[in-house]
């Protein structure tokens, strides 16, 4: 396995936010971000709403498995250096039905939390939103990837 | 000979043989952490090994050689038990720190090589066929 795509939502702040900080972290497998809203995302995985992308997290490896939620969330600190340790941990039984009811907390109330901790992105994703609907196919790099 | 050149010989003798005896030891028993901290890269393991235990000789060697000085006077064949006891007793103590030391520098290379070599640690929740 070296490489992971991670299908996040691009409408969320905070899983821009999370996605810049892994962006950031030392990565022992690679990690390639695509929002599942955009139709780049299909080109990688053709039947990636069979996994509900909008419910939660999607991450899938370059060797074919697919992870969905907590288990998502698990691969994508097992991909990073500093923070494999912590994934090993969480996955253990002990911690696996804390680790799930977190990420299915955090999940659902996504775009509520987002708002509460960056409103001041509220803005910038209306903008985005417009932007997209107006020009789906010629997003540039820079409006797909943020 | 005076007694405090006596001194010196004997603490030097027994400190250099005491940093070589825990040098081999450590030569020895190191290897088979090293090369399993580089994935069983042997030639590198013995590199590593090597160039860790000219750190340690150098560090030894230098202090027991600036620790060397014995400002008490020596007159009679109790001062130099005492004086030795005193100096071979911090030479141990600061050997023993070292040991402990490359111990824990090799356990920390090892738990990292652990770590970065782990499998994914969930199964997946689906498989599909890739190009």
């Amino acid at each position: 396995m070296k490489m992971l795509h991670v299908f996040y939502d691009s409408h969320c702040g905070m899983c821009r936010r999370f996605r810049a900080w892994l962006a950031a972290e030392p990565q022992i497998v690679r990690l390639s971000f695509h929002s599942y809203r955009l139709p780049e995302a299909k080109e990688i995985l053709p039947n990636l709403d069979d996994y509900s992308p909008g419910n939660e997290l999607v991450v899938m490896a370059d060797t074919g498995e697919i992870y969905q939620g907590p288990r998502a969330w698990i691969m994508c600190l097992w991909a990073l250096e500093n923070h494999r340790e912590l994934a090993i941990k969480l996955s253990q039984p002990r911690w696996f039905g804390f680790t799930k009811r977190i990420c299915r907390l955090v999940s659902e109330n996504r775009l509520g939390l987002s708002k509460l901790l960056f409103g001041k992105d509220a803005q910038f994703l209306a903008d985005l939103e417009q932007a997209e609907q107006a020009n789906p196919n010629t997003c540039t790099d820079e409006a797909c990837h943020v | 000979m005076s007694l405090i050149v006596i001194t010196y010989t004997i603490y030097l003798t027994l400190s250099l043989m005491l940093t070589i005896w825990v040098a081999k030891t450590l030569h020895r028993n190191g290897r088979i952490f090293l090369v399993d901290c580089f994935q069983g890269n042997e030639e590198l393991a013995d590199s590593v090994n090597h160039l860790l235990v000219v750190g340690f000789y150098l560090i030894n060697i230098g202090f027991v050689t600036l620790y060397l000085k014995i400002g008490a006077e020596i007159a009679v064949a109790q001062d130099i038990f005492e004086a030795l006891s005193q100096k071979m007793g911090v030479v141990l103590l600061v050997l023993g720190v070292m040991h402990f030391f490359n111990i824990f520098v090799f356990t920390r290379m090892r738990r990292k090589a652990l770590i970065r070599n782990y499998p994914p640690p969930v199964p997946a929740n689906a498989h599909t066929a890739t190009n």
